[in-house]
Order: structure tokens, then sequence, then C-alpha cells
């Protein structure tokens, strides 16, 4: 067995450096969730391991003054349901982090593990992008900011540059009549992987979608924001004909294959059944239901 | 290994237990291991310290369906730092065969693979992961061949591991001319992978003398022992084979367990080292057998009361690439295919189609499951045709009453106890009522849909090849009263060892605590049949019975001498032994003046089922011992724009004579349902355009889940029915005939949806597609 190095570095600086100096032969560790796994069935053979669970700034939730909340990567999503405010602002992302896996890998698995895992079916990656989280990345030409779906290049590959580690996520403040809401299809009652997923969050006023922004996920290479879909609500009330265009839309969208998961026509058509459905509670949410 | 049962204190299943009989027969007791399930103190043969120099082993598999395999060059696994020995078909000393009914199966693919997943080569090395590795490292060379991979492709080119088999009763084709009505239906339902917790395993260890002694997760000890021998080249008595448990084995350790062992024992013979072989869960999963999948086609007869006069149907199970246990497997698919149910005039023929899958195998209910699927599917189409309920109509079919009472191949069924258990499940379910919400709910949602489902069942007991309905048992009486207990019959977690403990508990009117429970052993007890078939309690609870009432006999002539007294008068109660109400001593105060007089406090027992015979030729006889009965009723809600769905409650009634352990008994049936509705509504084996088998984990393969179990679950056992005929305390098999139970929320999803077919497993896609398609 090749040897693996670990290192727990306590600085962005510190991790990015190991991690940059490595040159692709290092993995981020964060929840471990997936990678221990990918590492175990002998997937991924990191020379390398850069836990940057004990970097303040990964593992923090803080509310900024403009309202957004900014989520360090490594923020487990049993850390942000715990939250006193987070599910109230933004429940759909709530429950898209925590539709993940088991209790005990809600302890430990993260949204930026997530998001670089970058498989098609990620349950938080739709609601962060209907969210329209930003996303911090840091690597050895300093840091910039990427939108969320940016980052996903295709089944297991990201757009990051080398060296490049996701540092957080930073959601935006949210107007008042706002509410989001994530919905995934399984064919079991737990635990699975979505067969498709999808978020919304709308902002309404007076009843008028001032505000749309789609997600769907698993039926394409890479999780998708679907602009037509908001598109197709914004301006509307929510009207039957709104909600069958921006269904439209999302069906429209999918790129999905047959497999073993489910065959291209039902993932088309789910899609369309739960963009109507994720309005409806993300609706209901904006109009202070919950 | 002796594993001592823990104090009777934790044993007790509750405060609200009759104290009379505190642990013997009747006595709802805990699973003697099931404290140590909980804290992990039970040892699984993972979990057992290692010996000195164990090696490992691992298997290389076939990625392809068919082809002609090159000779293997196994350079690159030895390349593989602590590889020790890559073995090849060349290096097995005997035979390289493991099939267990037929011959020529092999245990490694040798110029020919059949199915991907086919083992290639067994790997051994210093560690797991060095064998691991070096199995990944073959590189087979293997030159395609066209593979079968559907069951329609078998059929139209008469390729079978067996010669089709028919019942045929009175004349089907004249009975179908004649009938008033007729109809025509076809539907497959999938198979199912066993996904015991704990894989196949096997410890081999070299002894002096060619002795092989062998610990293996298997059902089938004795059969473990002869592939062992039979590979190997050596007699049987060389080889010892001991299970203390298994984590769980559904029937995929009764045959592949076998093999299993066999590659390990090979590998420990060319090696003289002990070798430990635990497949990895992805190479399980690829390559020991499943459930039969089916395709049923059929023709019935009817009358506008729903009465079936008439069927001709065929069932096509997938055997897979060979025999393995297919011949037992269509046999219980045919002679269950009626149910509860009575048809004058049929045909019922069983093709056993040849694929370039893996062999598929016994998987709880053993084709019986299957079976049933065609008369449940029968009665749900002609009750659709006619404007029926399918309740009425399986009713108005019920064996006895004013039909027939005997199964077309002569087996006498009861027709009261058929009708008992159905009246009671269905008044359990508050079935009118339940109809009435049903459709008041589905009057006024938009998209859900409720349905209502029933099934009633009806299950052979006794192995279907009559050879094995036989069990030994040996028991020991130690001078301090202390008892050690001995039999054929494996632990799998079903509560087998806690019910036999009980029958002898009850022989020697003791304290089920005073008796140590022991792992099964092919040195202890030879000759003996699978843990299979649901008869586990049924033969080792009568062997054990004979042993421990030999002893007895014994033991009460001591006592009878001491006293002077007929031995007739000796009773055996309450850890305490009397005569003629002045007369007492403890059991263990006997058991050492047994002793101390010279008497032998050791006895084997022996049993064989009588009265059950089978003519072959004719498919004729009463293959089973007797039947066993059970009803139920679930309600399920179909999501009809996503086709997810939810049993939302279910109602079960099972008859298990007078049960020898209702805690366990209960246990088994709640467990068998809930496998039974994995099978008919998640559980999906998916493979790909080239017959690789895409569903190798619970990532992809699903199991249900806790929360599958539906919020409302009543299971009961049927009271005041002791069995008729002479079974150990009048108790009956409760391992499988419940999972057929599960059948009622197929029913009910067919009822939400209102379609005329739906294959199973109905999976949320395939309820989607057959709403669409109704």
């Amino acid at each position: 067995m090749a040897e693996i190095r670990y290192l727990a570095p306590r600085t962005l600086d510190e991790a990015v450096g190991a991690f940059a100096a490595a040159q692709g032969a290092a993995r981020i560790l964060a929840g471990g969730t997936d990678l221990l796994v990918q590492m175990r069935n002998g997937l991924a053979k990191p020379g390398l391991i850069v836990d940057i669970k004990k970097i303040a700034e990964m593992t923090e939730i803080a509310e900024l003054p403009d309202g957004g909340f900014r989520i360090g990567a490594a923020v487990s999503g049993a850390m942000l349901a715990e939250h006193p405010r987070f599910g109230q602002v933004w429940p759909g992302v709530l429950e898209a982090v925590n539709l993940i896996g088991s209790k005990q890998v809600q302890g430990r698995a993260s949204p930026g593990g997530n998001l670089c895992n970058a498989s098609p079916a990620g349950d938080s990656v739709p609601a962060m992008i209907a969210a329209g989280a930003v996303v911090t990345v840091q690597g050895p030409e300093g840091r910039r900011q990427m939108p969320v779906e940016a980052v996903p290049a295709g089944p297991g590959r990201t757009n990051l540059r080398p060296g490049e580690i996701v540092v957080g996520f930073t959601l935006p403040p949210r107007p008042a009549g706002s509410g989001d809401a994530y919905l995934r299809m399984i064919p079991r009652t737990e635990m699975d992987i979505a067969v498709v997923g999808l978020g919304v969050s709308l902002t309404l006023a007076g009843g008028t979608v001032t505000h749309a922004r789609v997600g769907l996920g698993a039926v394409a290479p890479t999780v998708l924001l679907v602009e037509e879909a908001g598109n197709a609500l914004l301006g509307s009330r929510l009207e039957e004909a709104a909600l069958d265009a921006a269904a439209a839309a999302c069906r429209a969208a999918c790129r999905p294959i047959n497999d073993k998961r489910g065959t291209i026509a039902y993932r088309t058509k789910v899609a369309g059944v739960l963009l109507k459905r994720a309005v409806a509670i993300a609706a209901q949410r904006a109009q202070g239901g919950n | 290994m002796t594993d001592l049962s823990p104090p009777a204190a934790f044993l007790a299943a509750g405060p609200d237990q009759p104290r009379r009989n505190p642990s013997g027969m009747g006595a709802a007791l805990r699973h003697d291991s099931a404290l140590k399930h909980a804290t992990g103190e039970a040892r699984f043969l993972d979990d057992l310290p290692e010996p000195p120099g164990l090696l490992h082993a691992a298997l290389a598999l076939s990625p392809v369906a068919h082809g002609r395999l090159a000779p293997l060059d196994p350079a690159p696994a030895r390349a593989v730092p602590g590889v020790v020995a890559v073995l090849l078909p060349g290096d097995i000393p005997g035979r390289n065969d493991i099939a267990a009914a037929g011959t020529n199966e092999v245990m490694l693919a040798d110029g020919l693979v059949e199915h991907a997943g086919q083992p290639l080569a067994v790997v051994v090395g210093t560690t797991r992961d060095a064998a691991l590795a070096g199995a990944a490292a073959l590189r087979p060379e293997i030159a395609p061949l066209p593979p079968v991979l559907c069951i329609e492709e078998a059929i139209a080119r008469e390729a079978w591991v067996l010669p089709p088999q028919a019942i045929t009763r009175g004349d089907p084709c004249a009975a179908l001319a004649a009938a008033p009505r007729r109809l025509s239906g076809e539907f497959r339902a999938g198979g199912q992978e066993h996904f015991y917790l704990e894989g196949q395993i096997a410890l081999a260890v070299p002894g002096e003398d060619g002795e092989m002694a062998v610990q293996s997760s298997t059902q089938h000890p004795t059969e473990v022992q002869h592939l062992v021998a039979r590979v190997l080249g050596c007699d049987h008595n060389r080889v010892t084979v001991t299970t203390r448990r298994m984590g769980g084995a559904f029937g995929g350790k009764e045959s592949n367990a076998s093999w299993v062992a066999a590659c390990a024992a090979l590998a420990a013979r060319r090696t003289g080292r002990p070798v430990k072989l635990r497949l990895p869960r992805r190479v399980d999963i690829a390559a020991t057998g499943k459930r039969h999948p089916f395709l049923y086609r059929w023709t019935a007869g009817f009358d506008a009361t729903g009465r079936i006069l008439a069927l001709d149907a065929i069932m096509a199970a997938d055997a897979g690439h060979s025999l393995d246990l297919t011949g037992g497997v269509i046999f219980r698919a045919i002679t269950h295919a009626l149910g509860p149910c009575d048809v004058p005039a049929l045909s019922v023929r069983a093709l056993a189609c040849k694929t370039n899958t893996v062999s598929n195998t016994a998987f709880r209910g053993f084709g019986g499951p299957q079976g049933a699927l065609l008369i449940e599917d029968v009665v749900h189409r002609v009750a659709r045709a006619a404007g029926l309920p399918p309740e009425q109509v399986r009713e108005r079919n019920f064996a006895g009453g004013g039909n027939g009472s005997e199964t077309p191949y002569g087996q006498p069924l009861e027709g009261d106890l058929i009708r008992r258990v159905w009246a009671e499940a269905r008044a359990d379910a508050d079935w009118d009522a339940r109809r009435a919400e049903v459709a008041a709910f589905n009057a006024q949602h938009p998209y859900l849909r409720r349905g209502l489902g029933s099934m009633v069942l009806a299950f052979g007991i006794s192995f279907g090849q009559m050879h094995m309905n036989q069990a030994g048992a040996l028991v020991h009486v130690y001078a301090d009263g202390s008892i050690r207990l001995n039999h054929g019959g494996t632990e799998m977690g079903q509560g087998l060892f806690i019910k036999v403990a009980q029958v002898v508990a009850s022989v020697f009117g003791v304290d089920v605590a005073r008796i140590a429970i022991t792992a099964t052993s092919t040195a202890e007890v030879p000759n003996t049949a699978p843990t299979a078939a649901s008869t586990g309690s049924d033969l080792n609870g009568w062997a054990a019975h004979a042993a421990a009432s030999a002893i007895r006999a014994r033991m009460a002539e001591v006592a009878a001498e001491d006293w002077g007294v007929a031995p007739a008068e000796v009773e055996f109660a309450e850890d305490m032994v009397r005569a003629g109400g002045n007369r007492a001593m403890s059991f263990g105060e006997l058991a050492k003046l047994a002793t101390m007089k010279r008497v032998s406090l050791s006895a084997t027992g022996f049993y064989r089922t009588p009265d059950i015979h089978w003519d072959r030729a004719a498919m004729r006889g009463r293959p089973f011992f007797y039947v066993s009965y059970g009803a139920a009723v679930a309600e399920v809600a179909v999501d009809t724009l996503t086709g997810e769905h939810r049993c939302l409650g279910a109602w079960l009634v099972q008859d298990c004579g007078r049960s020898l352990n209702p805690a366990v008994d209960l246990g088994q049936v709640e467990g068998a349902f809930i496998q039974g509705l994995g099978w008919l509504t998640c559980e999906e084996l998916w493979w790909d355009a080239e017959g690789r088998l895409r569903t190798l984990g619970p990532a992809t393969y699903k199991i249900p889940g806790s929360r599958d179990v539906p919020p409302v679950l009543k299971v009961r056992l049927l009271e005041g029915a002791p069995a008729r005929s002479e079974t150990i305390f009048r108790s009956k098999a409760v391992g499988e005939p419940p999972l057929l139970l599960a059948t009622a929320v197929w029913n009910a999803l067919k009822d939400a949806i209102g379609t005329d077919r739906l294959d199973a497993p109905a999976t949320p896609e395939r309820v989607l597609m057959a709403i669409r398609d109704r």
C-alpha cells in the first residue's frame, strides 16, 4: 500500500499551499463521506489528504450585515440544522443538505463536499443554484468568486483550477415574500440517490413573482440552472399556464441517460411534476406559510 | 464452539407471558442470541480470532457474459506484493464440480465463460487487500460469444437447464373451449438478491492426514462437506464443517455457501495454511445466485360468477446458466400455482430457461411465491373482466366448499382453514369500512389514489426432494444436570436454536437456560439436510425430541429403581423429578445418580417425515406433510404523477399451528412480509446490454428501509388451530409462507391504479408506466 500523508492545517494559506504543491496528488477532506468510500473502493488514491476542518473559516456559519449567510465549505448538514435562523430563511437549502445520507452521514457531510464531488445527483446543489449562492474559491493565485452552477464540469469533474479549494458559499439577502424548496424523486423512502432533484427559490410581491430561480439535478451530466423555467414564472401569479411553461422548460432541459436508476422518459416526466410541486411549496413559504 | 445461553431472566420476552411453562414449548422467549446481536458480542465468522499463518483469498470474476476463455496467465497477480498463489482449474486436486443437485457445474471457469461474474481464479495473499489487488490485476482473455440474456430468447431457442415439467388435470383444452368466457394474460416477476447482512464467508484450516476443518456461513454444512471433499478429492470423513450462526441467509447460503467454502479449502490445501475467503459485497452480488425471475403466459376459462373452470399456463423461470437448485424451485412453483384455489381442468407447464446470467438459486419461498402470483394474476384479471371484486372471485374458487379440495397433483387442502384465515384478516382490516374510506378518498384527491388488496396463501411444508426430509440430533446430559444440545439445523437469525432448545426443555421439564446451544457440525450430526424449506424446527425439533426422550426414559428408570416405583410414574417438571406425590429430587441430582449407576446420558435422535410421497413420472402424490395457511390485507397510496407509492397498512393472519415460540414466529412473519414487499415493489436487478449486473450494492439495489414498514402493521398468529398432522407439538413452519402475504401489496397497487398488468417489482417508474398504459 502506498503511503498517504495527512495534513490538518489551521490556516487556509497553509492548506492551499500544501494542496497546490501536491500537484493533483492531494484530495481535500471535509466530512469524508464520499472521499473515504472512494479510497476504500480503490477509486481514489491520494498521496496527500488535506483536512480542512481545523480551519475556522471553513466551519463557520456567519450571518452577514445585509441579511445574507456565509457558510464554510466544511460545515456539516447537522450544524446547519442546528443554526437558529438559517433554516427559517433557507428551508429549501436546509432540506436539500439534510436529505443526504443518514443521520450519521449528516453529522459529517458538507455542502462543499457535495458540490466538489460533482455528482449530477448531488442533493444540495440544485437548492444552492436556486438560492443564487456564490462560491468563494481560494487557490495559488488568490481568491475568486463564481456562481454555484459554474462549479460542476461533468460527472466527478469541476471547473476549479489546479490547487483551488472551495472556501464557502455566500447566500444573498432575502427580501420579504421569499421562499425556497427542494424536492427529489427517489425509488425508496430514505437514504437514496436522486433520480430527479429540483430546487426552486421565489420572491413574490402582492402575489406576483418578482424573482425565480430553478436548479435541476440528476437529469444531465451536471446540475443545471434552468433559466427558462425561472423566466416562465417571473411576472406571473403562478397561473397554470406559467407553471406548465416552467415545467415544460424543465423537461426540455433534461438530457438524462437510461440507466439502472431510471429511464430517460421517466426522469423527464418527473422533472416537470417536481417543478410544479416545489413551486407550490416555495410559494406557500414566500407567503408566510411553512 | 460452545455458547452458553444467558440466564432465563434475560430470555423472558415480557412480564405478560404465561408463567406456568416459563421456558418450554409455546413460551414467547427471546432469540437466544438477541442481546448478543444487539451488543455485538455474538461472534460471526469474520469476528473469530484468526489462526496463525492465516492467508486470505479473493475471486477473479469474468467481466463477460459468454465467451471462450483462454488459459489465464497468473503472472500479473503473482507480481502483486503479498500474493502467494493464483489457483486455476488445473490446481483442483479433485473435481471442478460444485453441482448441488445435478453434475458438472464448474467452480472455476475452464475454457468457457457462461455469465458475467463467474469465478475464474482464486487469488491467495498474505492480506485480504493483497489478494483483492491480485485478483484485480488478472487480465482474462475471453473471445465473446453471443449471450442469451432474457427468458424470451431462451424459450425461442428451447434452451433449458432441465426438461419442462407439467402438472395437468382433466382436459384443459376442452374445458377452455366449453367455458362461457376466456381471457389471456402475460406478466413477469423479477428476481431478488438475498442481501444477507453477513456476506458469504468461509475459513478453511488444513490439519494432519488430509483433514480440512471448515467454518462456513452456510445453511447446509453437509453439502459444504460434500463439495469440499469433491473438490479436494478426499473422503467425507476428512472434512469437518462447523457453523455457529449466519448473519442472514434467506436461501442464499443453501448451495452458494458450498462453493465459497470449497474455494477457501482449495486454497488451504494448495498453500498448506489456513485461508479465509470473505466476498466483498460487489463480488457477492455478482457471483452468487438470486431468486428466479419468472415470465407468465396464461389462458383461463371462467363463468359469470367468477368461477375459473380451466387454466392453461406457462411459467418460465430464468435459471441462469446452470441447474443449481432450479429443479426444486420449478417444482414448488407449479405445485403452488393455484395457491388456495381449485381449478378443475388445467395444464401448468414450467420452463427452466438457460440464460447467460448468474445461476439462480433458493430464496425464501423457493418458487412458491412466484407460483402463487399466477393464480393471483388470473383472479385479478377474471375479476375485472367479470366486473367483480377480486376477493369475491378468489373466494368463489377456494378449495373445499362446493369446489374440489385436492390440488391437481393430489395434495389435500383444508378449505375450512383457508376460509378462516381470510375471514379473520378481512375482519382485522375492517374491510368494508376501509373500502368505503378508500373510495371516498379517491373521489376527492386530485392525484393520490389509494388501493386495497388481499392475499390468501396455502404453502406446502416438506422438501420437494423426498430424501431431504430427515434430521438428526445429539443430546448430552452432564452429571450436574446441564444439557448440551446439538442438531443438524443451522441458525441464521430465524430463531431455530431457541425453538429446538424449548422442545428439549419441555421433554426434560427443565428451564431452557439449562441447555447449552452449540454450533452445527458435521462431526456431531452427519448426513443432514439443509436448513431450508421452512422445515428447520419441524425436522430438528422432532430429532432432538427423540434424543432427549431416549435419555429421559433412561433417567426415569434410574429414579424408578431408586424409589421403587414404576418408570411410568416418574414425572419431569419445573427442574424437578417426582413420583407418587412424595418422591422428589432435582434434575441435577438425578443426572448425578444416573452417572453413578453407569447409565448413559447421551443419545442421538433421528427423524424422517412420514406419509409423504411423490411420483415423478406421473407428477402426482402427497409431497407435503401438511399445508400452512395465511391471509393478508394491504392498503396503499399511489402518487399517480410520479408513480411513488407507500404501503399504509397491512393486516396479516398466519397459521403457525400451535406456535413453539410466538415471539420468534411473529418476528418471522413481519420480516417475511417486508422481504416480500421488497421483492414485489422496490428490489430491481438491472443488467446492462452486455449482461452485466449493475446493481451490485445498496446504492443501486434497493432493499426496503425501516420507513418502508407500513405505519400500521398488525400481525397475528391464527389461534386455536393446532396442526392436524403429527408435527412437533402440533406447531407449523413459519420461515417462508408469510413472504407470500406481501402479494397483497401488489394487488393493492393494481387496485389503486386500475391496471390489468403490473410487472414486479412495481417500482415507481413501472407504476407510472402502468398508469399511462391502462
